[in-house]
């Protein structure tokens, strides 16, 4: 039976990746033009929360077929994301049976979830030969400015996504 | 419990198996995409663009405000430049003049400096930057081909690495592939050529490589696209060489070129192509 949340998480998903890549192409001056490289992870970010406070099952899905996505339009290597994003979705998911789920303890696990995912895309990338960086170079430049960015970016997401989940959770449950 | 962890384990195995051979797929070098992925590749394009236009709209009157409070400053010195162009203009069209005398004399119609132009606009970026790509808004249908030229009105930024019917997406010259090369040549006195290969992300600069140690290249002087091999016209602008360096044996020399083309601020771009067919190309 289809729900609403069947209806609004897609929609929202969708805007997260197509802001993604609005906002990679007008600011890439500053995102990647200095010798910092930030990557903002906006759909990312959303399908954590998503998973939290929605339902992890359904997250599941659509972080497969949005990660598909973002390997079609954008690294031209189908699989990459499309594997990514739903496994390291889960781990974060399998974390978060353990703990509550408030702003720090969420943050901590978005945190750990970018680590994962970028310390990932540098290894595939390696792999195939798209990039040679070196691992410190990485760390400095790559790997803690774009955490920060996405910091700010989840904590402006954090409570109004958490309200929107559970109101399309609750909802979801009367019907 | 452990029928649980069993399952999890086999729908891992299955994933990370689909997943090599995905990768393993995507990577070798397809001279073309299946039909699913230029659909997909087009209408998720499409969708993007409508992102894509308003917030451009926004940014560019932004930009346009802080503009204005340079203008009396630039508006003198383009008033000086002017005067320079007219010259310049009247030269050209002169010499332009020239050469389609001379080629008619010699029963040439095309040569490896003209080609047709393209204009289209970007779409999106690739917001990982792992691989710097671009996509445009112009494909299969207005001509587009794998591996043509891409410039902006300041000199190269890429080519194309992949078409759809409608778009296609271009790989900028600071991406690291290893297929990433262009022919090249150095305008002095004397034609050095050479090619451009790989990027050096700590100088932000092309890398000019294996130029013989013999043939003096200094810092300032112009590179250019030679159009021998490929699809590249001749004379497309590249960069301005900033430093050289003799390689380890002292028998070649590395050029460090800094891209003419501001490969961070893209709206506008044109898919060079070239009129000369590959394959027919003389010294």
């Amino acid at each position: 039976m289809i729900r609403i949340k069947h209806i609004v998480l897609p929609i929202l998903l969708a805007f997260a990746f197509f802001l993604e890549g609005t906002f990679a192409s007008l600011g890439a001056e500053w995102l990647y033009g200095l010798e910092e490289t930030l990557v903002p992870r906006f759909l990312f970010v959303i399908l954590i929360l998503s998973a939290i406070f929605l339902e992890s099952r359904l997250t599941y899905v659509y972080a497969c077929v949005f990660g598909f996505f973002y390997d079609l339009m954008y690294t031209e290597v189908i699989g990459v994301y499309a594997f990514a994003f739903p496994v390291i979705v889960s781990i974060v998911v399998l974390l978060m049976k353990m703990f509550q789920s408030n702003l720090f303890v969420v943050a901590l696990v978005t945190i750990l979830g970018i680590i994962i995912l970028e310390y990932y895309a540098y290894f595939m990338f390696s792999l195939i030969g798209y990039t040679e960086i070196e691992h410190d170079v990485f760390l400095r430049y790559r790997m803690l400015p774009t955490l920060a960015m996405n910091v700010i970016v989840y904590l402006l997401a954090f409570f109004p996504m958490r309200r929107l989940f559970l109101f399309l959770q609750r909802r979801s449950e009367q019907t | 419990m452990s029928r649980f962890f069993k399952k999890r384990f086999l729908l891992g195995l299955v994933a990370i198996v689909i997943l090599a051979a995905l990768v393993g797929i995507s990577v070798t070098n397809r001279k073309q995409l299946t039909w699913p992925e230029q659909f997909l590749k087009d209408s998720i394009g499409f969708v993007q663009d409508v992102f894509q236009k308003p917030a451009e709209a926004v940014v560019g009157f932004f930009e346009n405000i802080s503009h204005i409070q340079n203008t009396y400053e630039e508006n003198k010195v383009l008033k000086k430049h002017l005067d320079e162009y007219t010259e310049l203009y009247v030269r050209v069209k002169e010499l332009e003049k020239q050469n389609a005398e001379y080629k008619k004399l010699l029963g040439k119609e095309a040569s490896l400096t003209d080609y047709d132009r393209i204009n289209a606009s970007v779409i999106t970026r690739n917001p990982d930057a792992w691989n710097d790509l671009i996509m445009i808004d112009k494909g299969e249908t207005d001509g587009v081909e794998k591996d043509m030229a891409v410039i902006t009105a300041d000199g190269l930024i890429g080519k194309v690495k992949s078409v759809s019917q409608f778009t296609a997406t271009i790989q900028l010259i600071s991406s690291r592939d290893r297929t990433n090369k262009i022919t090249a040549v150095v305008q002095s006195d004397k034609r050095i050529f050479g090619l451009v290969e790989g990027y050096d992300e700590e100088k932000q600069m092309l890398v000019f490589q294996k130029i013989p140690a013999e043939n003096k290249v200094k810092k300032g002087q112009m590179v250019v696209s030679s159009g021998l091999g490929g699809v590249f016209p001749r004379g497309l602008i590249i960069g301005r060489i900033q430093s050289v360096e003799l390689d380890s044996y002292g028998l070649t020399q590395t050029a460090f070129v800094e891209p003419a083309a501001n490969i961070y601020d893209l709206n506008e771009v044109i898919v060079v192509k070239r009129k000369l067919p590959a394959g027919e190309v003389e010294q």
